[in-house]
């Protein structure tokens, strides 16, 4: 919401109103992934994918405030985005990759 | 979780916020960012018929500093603000520290330090590091305005002790003291090796975060050497109230406020003699 993340679950509709609002769904532009969403993909991040818009979208905001975070700022970044699938160190790896570019 | 039913409503001035918590009372609710709220409110912890919306109202976000004048948080500055925030990393480490180790980003983007403040759980991270600062609360209210110290500014769990219809504007933290270290549970001020003043602050270990005044006592003046940072750690234990729930014994937590406060003393006098 306004370029930060936020819980959804923890934000009223009526306090969203006016905002801009990035969800999974706009962040592949004419057809074409976003670098991460690849990543995820070439990484095998993504099993179930209940979490990956979550970790993605993390992982977005992290990369626009510091381009190239270290594993242990990428682990923070994600932190509180949970995965009961990968064990997180497919996850940490993709983004990790678009951080190295 | 589905909410209860609930009127928002959405003043655009502080004046107008107070006069609608000051209408409708006990039966309002201000909410900032709602991290606490919403889940109390899911949970029917909470069921307010009115929530009072502060997002609305402009300039009580800022984080202001002042050499001579302190630290200046508006009620609605969120925690990644003040965490992100350079005059807050270079003059009060330690509560930046503390934010840090809060939540998640998602929650921090959110929440705000004075609804932790607000909400008043023993738990509240912020609290101890600004007990320790010596932080007062600046609020408004029917009877205009008022500041409280934040050591009186806790009551029990969930409570403070802000008059019906007042809000939290502005906390308010003094200058650091110079040649002072703090680490994420106490503040010694130093002179030849000598210790001035120190502050000691625990959370999670009594009804509220609390200061440890007597091992404080204990320090002041004299020479910080292991037997007496021993003795200091000990008499803290002995000021802790804590409660067994599922998280830990009450018997635990009184030797880790001992260990923790003996950990804390000697990093926070190696930071003092640093800086
Ligand atoms: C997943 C998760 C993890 C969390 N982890 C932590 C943690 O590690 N440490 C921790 O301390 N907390 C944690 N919290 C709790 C919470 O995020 C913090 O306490 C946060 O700072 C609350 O701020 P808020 O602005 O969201 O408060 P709100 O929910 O908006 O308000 C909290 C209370 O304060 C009152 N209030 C708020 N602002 C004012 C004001 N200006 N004047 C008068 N009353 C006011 C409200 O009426 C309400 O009763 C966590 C919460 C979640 C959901
Ligand atoms: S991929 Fe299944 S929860 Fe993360």
């Amino acid at each position: 919401m306004d370029g930060k993340t936020v819980n959804a679950c923890l934000t009223l509709a009526l306090e969203a109103q006016g905002k801009d609002i990035m969800t999974i769904e706009g962040l592949a532009q004419n057809g074409k992934l976003h670098p991460l969403q690849q990543a995820f993909i070439d990484h095998f991040a993504v099993q179930c994918g209940f979490c990956t818009p979550g970790m993605i979208l993390s992982a977005k905001a992290l990369l626009d405030k510091n381009p190239h975070p270290t594993e242990e700022e990428v682990r923070k970044g994600i932190a509180g985005n949970l995965c009961r699938c990968t064990g997180y160190t497919k996850i940490v790896e993709a983004i990790l990759a678009v951080g190295g570019k | 979780m589905t909410l209860p039913k609930f009127e928002y409503l959405a003043p655009t001035t502080l004046a107008e916020a107070c006069a609608l918590l000051a209408k409708h009372q006990e039966k309002a609710r201000v909410l900032a960012g709602g991290t606490d709220l919403v889940p109390q409110m899911k949970k029917r912890a909470a069921t307010p018929q009115y929530v009072i919306g502060l997002k609305n109202v402009s300039g009580l976000d800022y984080i202001e500093f002042d050499k001579t004048k302190g630290l200046r948080i508006g009620a609605l500055a969120t925690l990644n603000a003040v965490l992100d925030s350079p005059v807050v990393k270079s003059n009060y480490p330690v509560l930046a520290e503390a934010i840090g180790r809060m939540a998640t980003v998602q929650v921090r983007n959110l929440g705000t330090v004075g609804g932790n403040l607000c909400n008043a759980s023993p738990a509240a991270d912020s609290g101890t590091p600004l007990l320790v600062l010596d932080a007062r609360m600046k609020v408004t209210g029917p009877k205009g305005e008022r500041t409280i110290p934040l050591e009186a500014f806790f009551k029990c769990p969930g409570q403070c002790t802000m008059e019906p219809g007042e809000i939290l504007t502005e906390i308010q933290v003094p200058p650091p003291p110079p040649k002072s270290g703090a680490v994420f549970l106490k503040l010694a001020r130093t002179k030849d090796g000598i210790c001035q003043e120190a502050r000691i602050a625990l959370g999670s270990v009594a009804p509220t975060p609390m200061r440890a005044h007597k091992a404080e006592e204990m320090l002041k003046g004299k020479k910080l050497d292991s037997a007496l940072i021993e003795k200091a750690a000990l008499a803290a234990s002995q000021e802790a109230r804590p409660i067994s729930d599922i998280r830990s014994s009450a018997e635990y937590r009184v030797e880790m406020v001992k260990v923790l406060t003996r950990n804390g003393l000697t990093q926070a006098m190696e930071r003092a003699k640093a800086g």
